[in-house]
């Protein structure tokens, strides 16, 4: 089942440097990764990822760099990526998002929890 | 699929036109996300692969990238766009997100149209227009010369307003009227000259000094101060000498214990009634050379061959009458001082030169009578050869007499240079004498001292001549205040500076010229460029941190290259040759620094395009290429226009920012040298000559050698 959409955006952010915190990524495999790994729960609508993208390298947290692609021959040149890597600063406001979520997470839980009782 | 995901690119990409650099890479950036997401779509329908395996498009940079499950997608391109999402929304987002780049760059855009153009140019003629104004007082001393440099200045000159002659307008005339008419250094108007020292007298009819400086033309006009050997008929026509008397005769009225009109009356009358002429067969000095320092130096004897006796025994009357006088004074340093306090005191270099000319101009009358000396020197040895021991005695006595009184008189180096630097043929010829009269040994210690004296002058002279480290390069300036007066030396040094400002400024203009030269070419092709798209297009204005420190490096790095390849080899960076010759030389080396400095500039910003257009367009360069050429916001022609045209810009930039900074600091360094000049006495009036330790010395030991042998010489005549 499809997250609402208000939830899936306020996620993106922590999703995208919690992704690149793994390795650099192009944009579509951040959308491929994030709707394989939540099972379409995230169902990203793959253009609302570049404003954010773009916004986060304006901001210092991530930095792009176009990349020659390996294709399956071998061949190096023919094709470019762009691929976006986390900076320092990303990491750090990585760290911080997430103590952000889970608190809220947390504390969104235990009143569902509650009312549910 | 191409067009389709073209237009989808375009579509969301249509905010951002204002910024055609970030247009483009977002564009390229979904262009790559639509292929991939096709080609995955087209893997998928393909084959029904398991979803751990390596996805079919290509990739093997990340080989375990799971595969969409359960994409019906059997179109792939359309799955593509679909899955992309509303254009027109993702446009909005791209826009919101990029809005305050696009917005600053708008911004930054108009400033640059408005402001970077205009402050390149003003920036550039406020350079020439300073040079031009530090430089028309320094014209004053290539007019005359008929150099190309005059040529070119003297329009400039006048264009600005800047002549020396300028800064006199509002003095009073019965100031004016004392300084020089014209502020050449070599004037040759002689009759314009003589009017003014003339009108001077008229304003002040009793003052001595103002008289002397007027005799003093009148004599320099009529040839007098120049040796004139070995000519076969007197020079001075008999007409001139009338009129040249009738002022020197009213000076004595005058000044009447001044030996200075007697002792020009004697010079007048006797070149208007002998010759000097080579003793060529060498009887009279059994001495003919004599060798120092390894050089042979020569001793030249001359005769005085009489034309009418009876004028000419006038002039011998005369000049006894004028050595028998109290004091010789031409009032030189006095007049001199005089005018400079007369000028405005503007403390700039044109002000300064006009010190310097002012100096340079002054009449010093007393230090030219070598002439005369050595006239009378050569007759005392025909008297002596003639046997008319007495009268040669005295009358070589006479001649040490007056030139000690020259040697007193003088006050600064040029002068100086007369006085003591041609003692050796009067001395020898008054050695000689002694050797004629039968006296030997006389001659001989007369021989020695001459030749000590003269041989000391040369080393003061040569000492004088390298006190600024041998650096007499050809400045227009340095030159002739160095030779002034020895007490001015960091004066000249100073001086020297400031004008080889003018000379860093000039070359200043050029790279600023040429800078702008570039942009305005880079900017017109840009123009040609933009009439084949038709569209608006944007500068690629401080893109980004990284280039805008570039930017800024480049602000700092090509002045400073152009500063280095200017000292390292142009003349006049290099110090080796200031303004005073070698013009044409110079000029040229400005053209080719100029373009050198254009040439790399060009070179660099080549680069720069050929950077930002493969940092732009796709790698897979032939086809995409002429495809983002044909098609697409920008197209090929579009986005090499726009760049020529951001580095148009950014030339502008660097030309203003280092024109700028450029112009103010050498403007600061003239100043700074202008200021040295003047607590280095400024040019005010030639200090003593005995501030020179040298030439002071060599002055109190030729002064005292000259007394001693008047003596001498007058005792052997009274023994007689």
């Amino acid at each position: 089942m499809p997250a609402p959409k208000d939830l899936v955006r306020g996620s993106v952010v922590p999703v995208v440097l919690s992704l690149l915190a793994e390795q650099p990524m192009y944009g579509y495999e951040m959308v491929r990764l994030v709707n394989a790994r939540t099972n379409g729960v995230l169902e990203w609508k793959e253009g609302t990822l570049y404003p954010t993208l773009h916004g986060l390298e304006a901001g210092g947290l991530i930095k792009s760099e176009w990349r020659d692609v390996k294709t399956a021959s071998g061949d190096v040149g023919e094709r470019q990526r762009k691929y976006y890597v986390l900076t320092r600063a990303g990491r750090a406001e990585l760290k911080k998002r997430s103590a952000e979520w889970r608190a809220f997470a947390d504390a969104v839980g235990g009143l569902l929890k509650t009312h549910a009782l | 699929m191409s067009d389709a995901f073209e237009a989808i690119a375009d579509r969301a990409t249509a905010r951002l036109t204002d910024d055609v650099e970030l247009r483009l890479e977002v564009r390229r950036e979904l262009l790559t996300h639509l292929h991939a997401a096709a080609d995955h779509a087209a893997a998928a329908h393909a084959t029904s692969r398991p979803a751990t395996e390596p996805n079919a498009a290509g990739d093997a940079d990340h080989p375990t990238l799971p595969d969409e499950q359960g994409t019906p997608a059997t179109d792939p391109t359309a799955a593509a766009v679909a899955a992309l999402g509303e254009p027109d929304a993702l446009a909005d987002a791209l826009w919101h997100t990029h809005r305050r780049r696009i917005l600053r760059r708008r911004w930054a855009r108009r400033a640059a149209v408005a402001f970077a153009w205009p402050a390149g140019v003003a920036v550039l003629a406020v350079l020439l227009v300073t040079l031009a104004r530090s430089a028309a007082p320094v014209a004053v001393f290539v007019q005359g010369h008929q150099r190309a440099a005059g040529l070119l200045w003297w329009p400039i000159v006048e264009a600005t307003g800047a002549r020396p002659m300028d800064r006199l307008a509002a003095l009073p005339a019965n100031e004016r009227v004392l300084l020089p008419e014209s502020y050449e250094l070599y004037s040759s108007d002689n009759e314009a000259e003589r009017r003014s020292a003339k009108a001077a007298v008229d304003t002040y009819p009793n003052d001595r000094a103002v008289y002397a400086a007027y005799a003093g033309r009148e004599v320099g006009i009529s040839g007098l101060m120049h040796s004139l050997p070995d000519i076969e008929r007197p020079s001075l026509e008999l007409n001139v000498l009338a009129a040249l008397l009738a002022v020197l005769d009213r000076g004595a009225v005058l000044d009447p214990d001044n030996a200075l009109y007697p002792l020009w009356t004697a010079q007048a009358l006797a070149r208007a009634s002998s010759v000097q002429r080579r003793d060529q067969p060498g009887t009279y000095f059994p001495w003919r050379e004599r060798q120092w320092r390894g050089k042979t130096v020569s001793h030249a004897s001359f005769t005085v061959r009489v034309h009418d006796p009876l004028l000419f025994a006038r002039a011998v009357e005369t000049f006894h009458r004028a050595v028998a006088m109290p004091r010789l004074d031409d009032y030189s340093t006095a007049f001199t001082a005089r005018r400079l306090a007369l000028l405005p005191d503007e403390h700039d270099l044109g002000a300064q030169v006009m010190r310097a000319v002012t100096q340079w101009n002054t009449m010093k009358p007393a230090a030219h009578l070598t002439d005369l000396h050595m006239t009378m020197a050569a007759h005392a040895l025909d008297l002596a050869v003639a046997g008319r021991a007495a009268e040669a005695l005295r009358l070589a006595a006479d001649v040490r007499g007056a030139e000690a009184m020259s040697v007193r008189a003088v006050d600064s180096v040029g002068p100086a240079v007369f006085t003591l630097g041609f003692l050796n043929i009067t001395g020898h010829h008054a050695a000689a004498v002694l050797n004629a009269t039968g006296h030997p040994g006389e001659a001989g210690r007369l021989r020695t001292w001459t030749d000590a004296q003269n041989d000391a002058f040369f080393v003061a002279f040569k000492h004088r001549m390298n006190a600024d480290g041998g650096r007499r390069d050809g400045g227009l300036l340095q030159d002739r205040v160095a030779w002034m007066t020895p007490r001015l030396q960091p004066a000249a040094g100073a001086l020297a500076r400031a004008e080889y400002t003018l000379a860093d400024r000039a070359a200043l203009a050029v790279v600023v010229a040429g800078l702008l030269g570039l942009a305005a070419m880079a900017s017109a092709t840009a123009g040609v460029g933009a009439v084949g798209t038709g569209g608006r297009s944007a500068l690629l204005l401080l893109p980004r941190p990284r280039e805008t420190a570039g930017l800024l490096l480049v602000s700092l790095a090509l002045p400073i290259a152009a500063y280095v390849l200017y000292v390292l080899a142009t003349q006049a960076g290099s110090r080796e040759a200031g303004l005073g010759d070698r013009q044409f030389a110079l000029a040229t080396e400005y053209v080719v620094l100029g373009a050198a400095v254009v040439t790399i500039t060009a070179l660099v910003a080549r680069r720069h395009v050929a950077r930002q257009l493969n940092a732009i367009l796709p790698r897979r360069a032939n086809a995409e290429r002429a495809d983002a050429a044909r098609t697409g916001a920008a197209g090929g022609i579009r986005v090499v226009g726009t760049t020529l045209r951001s580095m148009a810009v950014r030339l502008v930039i660097v030309a203003v920012v280092a024109g700028g900074v450029g112009a103010l600091a050498l403007r600061w360094a003239e100043t700074r040298a202008v200021r040295e000049a003047e607590r280095a006495d400024g040019l005010v009036v030639s200090p003593l000559i005995e501030s020179d330790a040298r030439v002071a010395a060599l002055q109190t030991f030729t002064l005292a050698g000259l007394r001693e042998q008047q003596q001498t010489f007058a005792a052997l005549a009274a023994e007689r």
